[in-house]
């Protein structure tokens, strides 16, 4: 037996036990953390308004999107396969984001769902980080990672100011 | 890159508190969801029968994740606690080779489970046959680890691991070549 041989051996043996162990791991109750209750996780409640005429940052959300796109790949790059992955599904909400408010039409809820599924993903990526990477070793991207951070911050306070707690027609209006 | 007077009009809001709150949620459920399947493959491997590898697997997550601040490696520390608890619970007198079979891939379809239970169980048979050392180098490899890594795991010597390692590696294709068929004419 070569060692190509024993390899591609080994590595099937491997695929098929973690396969049969991720679906016994699943058919159980998930595992809390210690000391942690029963909490759901709750997006916070948006706390600003921006009154658009007054800020005059109507585009601006163009910035963040772009700023949001560039951070991505500096927080993917040491994340492999599922890195790349997460980045993939945040690059269609981006895209799908940035053509409905250019073309004023998409609904605010939606937009928000977008953004609320970007942070989401901001988080699974932090966690990856968290897990695979020590902040002593990997400084750039934790760093990069705050700033995505802030830049999902800012997008959705600006989409948020975007509509204010207006339709999209009154968008379209304006 | 981000330029700061782009976000004058944007004041911060005072949610880090919950963005840290849902960061350490979505950190044990990824780690839970990543790391409990490959930690009782890596007992399985080293001797532990499926309910050890599956009990093991769970009390070193939750010992681990009580001391996450203060671990650098979190996979390497994982083994590391999962091996500790596994060895403390298993008497001495009982031969590794003793353990009952590894759990069959039965959540497989049907097909690929008829094509892989053989060979699963031939596979891991032999690399619970090894001495202790040669198992876990050869799985601690395959999990991805490197060798200094695994010195750190196993509290080893770098060339006593690739020794291992070798060895082990020898080992397993002596028993895991494929047997001539005898002629019976």
């Amino acid at each position: 037996m070569t060692d190509e041989e024993l390899d591609r051996l080994l590595t099937r043996t491997d695929r098929a036990l973690l396969h049969a162990w991720h679906a016994e791991f699943a058919r159980m109750p998930r595992p809390a953390p210690p000391g942690a209750g029963p909490a759901e996780p709750v997006l916070p409640a948006e706390t600003v308004e921006i009154d658009l005429v007054a800020t005059g940052q109507f585009h601006s959300y163009l910035v963040s999107l772009l700023a949001i796109t560039d951070l991505l790949v500096e927080v993917t790059a040491h994340l492999g396969r599922e890195g790349r992955m997460v980045t993939s599904q945040v690059r269609g909400h981006l895209d799908r984001l940035r053509a409905g408010l250019d073309t004023r039409t998409l609904r605010r809820d939606d937009a928000l769902d977008l953004i609320a599924d970007i942070r989401s993903a901001e988080r699974r990526l932090r966690a990856m980080m968290l897990w695979e990477f020590a902040p002593s070793t990997c400084r750039c991207t934790y760093t990069a990672l705050d700033n995505l951070s802030d830049a999902i911050a800012n997008l959705r306070r600006q989409v948020h100011a975007l509509f204010g707690d207006s339709d999209t027609r009154d968008l379209a209006q304006r | 890159m981000l330029d700061e007077d782009l976000f004058v009009a944007c004041p911060p809001t005072e949610d880090s508190e919950i963005d840290d709150e849902m960061v350490e949620q979505v950190s044990w459920e990824y780690l839970a969801e990543k790391e409990l399947p490959n930690i009782a493959v890596y007992l399985l491997k080293i001797g532990a029968t499926p309910e050890e590898a599956r009990d093991c697997a769970r009390i070193a997550l939750h010992q681990s994740w009580e001391k996450r601040d203060t671990i650098d490696n979190m996979r390497a520390y994982l083994r590391v606690t999962a091996k500790n608890i596994y060895l403390r619970s298993v008497p001495k007198q009982v031969p590794l080779e003793e353990c009952d079979d590894p759990p069959a891939p039965e959540h497989l379809s049907p097909a690929a489970r008829v094509e892989a239970r053989d060979e699963v169980a031939r596979v891991m048979a032999a690399i619970r046959e090894l001495p202790l050392s040669q198992a876990e180098a050869v799985a601690l490899t395959l999990d991805g680890f490197t060798t200094s890594e695994i010195v750190a795991i196993t509290g080893s010597t770098p060339a006593a691991v690739r020794t291992a390692l070798h060895r082990g590696r020898a080992a397993l294709k002596k028993r895991l070549a494929p047997q001539p068929e005898k002629d019976d004419a």
